[in-house]
């Protein structure tokens, strides 16, 4: 610049020889620069090689510098419009093209100023140029009125756009919303003076977008995101921002935005993904695979559920069906594979159960369901089908089979608990049973002696207690003749059984047993044994009440091993014997034991030995106890095999 | 069962020992409403008079301890426990509950009517308390805010004078204000008030 407009005119001006001055004088070159310093605009001359060398009073003074301090042109040319009119300078002062530009001028109150600048070449005789005149004419209003209606102009093309568009300066604030934002977003775009990003922004988005914003402001990079906007109705919905900066028509840098409503797109896209979120869960939790095979192509596309149940290694090509026929297991695969080529070309659905051999060599079950697509013309195209691992159901299913048995067997085994109540749970049981009537019989008969002292007596209350008294003392006696009836031989009912058979029953229901904790029950029975004649019901009971005789006599042990011990064997020719051990605390007189109502026991009644040899006598046996060598009591109980028959 | 007399409440699965008892309790002029079940009783709207519950330890739908346990939540009557059994473990947590008796089958009648009187006369304790402080505490909801304040000082034996400094009035506001609480709670003197305010649990102002 400072080559084409040095502005070095301090030694003032000197004549020269100009063709439209001729040769100068200096009394005309005073008259001249009078005039041209009256002249109502700016004006200057230079070198024809742009050197200024005179420049009128108009022009110092809106710069607002002396004649011999304007060197350096540079400075008062508005930034970005220097390079401009460097450019053209250079051109006319190259061609000797007349110069023309508008450029903004900085004033001496530091202002800027739009002016056209027009420079033509003074020529001389033989056409070469001798200086240039340059006259500035101010054209700001000019400028302001054209900027206004290309603004509005713009207003005009955007409003019309069927789009969100805004326009921010390029510091982020905005300047202007177009009518489809203004509609949309409502009252807080009308002045965008007043505009706050978080009044449109969703505030879960916010703490990305800020940033991300911040940045393009910063990097003057084009902008591109998708953050959901507030409607007017208060709504929120996805757009598509793209924001890009650009150089305006007045020279300004504004950043250019259009906003796209992606709302619907994206509610589908998420409402996509969540149905195939959706789906690829339901085969998780199924256990389902899908699989479709492209005949043309010889292809097979898979769910990443079915490759699970595969077990793909990593590098295997699942995409050929030989993949998926290698898995199934080698006894397996020829009918599948025969099935399925049938369905081929019978074109038939397809339905198939079969192993497949992981590569750790362990074994699924699956359950394989097909069906042929055809093309219009009817040619068969594609297979696609299903596979379900059944591994877990068919455990299951053996697992519940399991289940149910053990049920059936306990069912078994709590019928035969009811049926053989224990001796003293019977015993409180009858107690409680003559308990209540006899509570009975002691109120009614108080109450009646209270009807008898009553002044008058009430005879007709004195009676209805005494004859409740007769009444319940009846109903104790019948619970009395109840009991005894339970221990009569008379309900005897015999039936051919195997002795060994009816211990190990009883011993299977000790099992669960508390007592049975703890406790070592060694059973050796006779395999010979001859079977007797007796009652199921009555033998169980005998048993059952022995060995809990005996678990309850080595409980209180402790510094050795509680040992029980049943044995069974042959006594004399034609009788059976079952013995009952135990090392407990044993008895000091162990036939004391049999009498009613005898008891080593806090708890009890004393009948349980007592029902036990009435069981024994019925069956025309014997029960004996006798003190062990070491620890503990004997017990045993001697059958006849052919008992006499009596009624 | 119509009038104010105290009523004996009989819960027992055994209709003989029901009638008995029913007998029994009548030929000692004693009211009786007899049920054959917990569940029975518990349904059954109460007359509201001192009762005391004769109870059978075994009943079939709840036993006696696990009715005890839920009766001792609500304002029920004493409990006369009646058992077939008579364990002693039973009738030592019967105890330990609240109960006034545990008695075993056969028991004489002596025996049962003393401790039906005895829980009688407990229940009559408690409604009479029940009751006589409901009356207070609905004569206190008639204060004023400033009335129970100024309550707290009278009855932590402040001078009227002492009171209206504390609280920022005049001598004669805070007589007027002692005035109409004495009235409302209708208390005949000082003494009672206190005693009233004792009942009510409420707190004396602090004498600093």
């Amino acid at each position: 610049m400072s080559a084409i407009l040095p502005g070095s005119s301090t030694e003032g001006p000197h004549p020269v020889d100009d063709p439209l001055l001729g040769k100068a004088t200096p009394a005309v070159e005073c008259d001249l620069r009078l005039i041209l310093d009256n002249v109502p605009a700016l004006v200057n001359t230079t070198t024809p090689t742009g050197e200024i060398d005179f420049a009128n009073r108009q022009l110092l003074d809106y710069l607002g510098v002396g004649r011999e301090q304007l060197q350096d042109w540079l400075p008062f040319i508005h930034e970005a419009d220097r390079a401009m009119v460097i450019e053209r300078w250079k051109h006319s002062i190259e061609s000797g093209q007349p110069f023309g530009a508008d450029y903004r001028l900085r004033r001496s109150d530091g202002s800027y100023r739009w002016f056209h600048g027009r420079a033509v070449p003074v020529l001389a005789q033989d056409g070469s140029i001798v200086r240039w005149c340059n006259l500035v004419t101010d054209i700001e209003e000019r400028k302001q009125a054209e900027d206004l209606r290309r603004a509005s102009e713009r207003h005009a093309i955007l409003d019309n756009i069927p789009g969100l568009v805004a326009i921010h300066k390029a510091s982020g604030e905005p300047e202007l919303f177009n009518r489809a934002a203004r509609e949309y977003h409502g009252p807080c775009a009308d002045d965008p003076k007043q505009w706050r990003i978080t009044d449109v922004i969703h505030p879960d988005d916010l703490p990305w977008l800020l940033p991300a914003r911040r940045r393009a402001v910063q990097t003057r990079q084009p902008f591109d995101t998708e953050p959901r906007m507030r409607r007017a109705d208060g709504t929120y919905r996805y757009f598509l921002v793209r924001a890009v900066l650009v150089d305006d028509y007045d020279g300004t840098s504004r950043w250019y935005s259009v906003r796209t409503d992606i709302h619907d797109r994206k509610m589908a896209e998420e409402a996509l993904r969540q149905s195939e979120a959706f789906l690829l869960e339901v085969q998780r939790l199924s256990r389902t695979g899908g699989w479709r095979y492209d005949l043309a192509t010889d292809v097979v596309e898979s769910s990443p559920e079915i490759q699970h149940a595969y077990a793909v290694l990593p590098g295997e090509d699942i995409s050929r069906p030989s993949f998926w026929f290698d898995r199934i297991h080698p006894e397996d695969r020829p009918r599948v594979q025969a099935l399925f080529e049938q369905c081929l070309r019978e074109k038939t659905d397809y339905r198939a159960g079969y192993r497949i051999v992981l590569p750790d060599g362990s074994i699924r079950y699956q359950y394989a369901t097909g069906r042929p697509i055809s093309d219009d013309a009817g040619v068969l195209v594609q297979f696609i089908g299903a596979s379900m691992d059944m591994t877990e159901h068919w455990l299951a299913t053996s697992e519940l089979e399991r289940a149910s048995q053990a049920v059936r067997d306990l069912q078994i085994k709590m019928s035969r608990a009811a049926q053989i109540a224990t001796v003293g749970e019977l015993a409180a049981s009858i107690a409680h049973e003559v308990n209540q009537p006899l509570a009975a019989v002691v109120t009614n008969g108080h109450a009646c002696l209270r009807w008898l002292a009553a002044s008058p007596p009430n005879m007709a209350k004195a009676v209805e207690a005494a004859e409740r008294v007769v009444k319940d003392g009846k109903d104790a006696g019948e619970v009395i003749r109840r009991v005894r009836a339970l221990f009569k031989r008379t309900a005897l009912e015999r039936v051919r059984l195997d002795a060994n058979e009816v211990i190990r029953e009883v011993l299977r229901l000790l099992d669960s047993y508390p007592a049975r904790k703890h406790v070592a029950i060694d059973t050796t029975l006779d395999p010979d044994l001859t079977p007797l004649f007796a009652d199921r019901v009555q033998l169980q009971q005998l048993v059952l009440n022995l060995v809990l005789n005996a678990l309850e006599a080595v409980g209180p042990v402790s510094g050795r091993p509680k040992k029980v011990s049943v044995r069974s064997g042959r006594a004399e020719d034609d009788a059976i014997s079952i013995q009952i051990a135990d090392n407990g605390i044993g008895l000091d007189h162990p036939e004391a034991a049999f009498e009613p109502f005898f008891t080593t026991k806090a708890e009890g009644m004393g009948l349980g030995l007592a029902i036990c040899r009435s069981i024994v006598a019925a069956h025309d046996g014997r029960l004996s106890a006798e003190r062990n060598v070491g620890f503990g009591t004997t017990f045993r109980v001697t059958l006849p095999i052919h008992p006499e028959v009596s009624s | 069962m119509t009038s104010n007399n105290p009523v004996v409440f009989v819960v027992d699965d055994d209709a003989r020992v029901r009638d008995a008892l029913s007998s029994l309790l009548a030929s000692a002029g004693r009211e009786v409403a007899v049920f054959a079940s917990a569940t029975e009783f518990l349904r059954v709207d109460k007359p509201d008079v001192p009762a005391c519950l004769v109870l059978d330890l075994e009943l079939p739908d709840i036993h006696g301890l696990e009715l005890q346990k839920e009766l001792a939540e609500r304002d029920a009557p004493p409990i006369v426990f009646i058992t077939g059994h008579g364990d002693v473990p039973s009738s030592v947590k019967a105890m330990k509950a609240g109960a006034v008796e545990f008695l075993s089958k056969p028991f004489g009648d002596e025996e049962l009517l003393r401790a039906i009187d005895a829980a009688i006369e407990l229940d009559r304790a408690a409604r009479l308390k029940r009751s006589e402080r409901t009356e207070l505490a609905r004569r206190y909801q008639r204060l004023t805010p400033r009335e129970r304040e100024v309550l707290t000082f009278v009855v932590a034996g402040f001078a009227n004078k002492l009171t209206a400094d504390r609280l920022g009035t005049s001598e004669i506001t805070i007589g007027v204000h002692r005035g109409q609480v004495m009235r409302k709670m209708g208390a005949r003197s000082l003494a009672e008030l206190v005693r009233f305010a004792d009942k009510l649990g409420i707190t004396p102002h602090e004498n600093v």
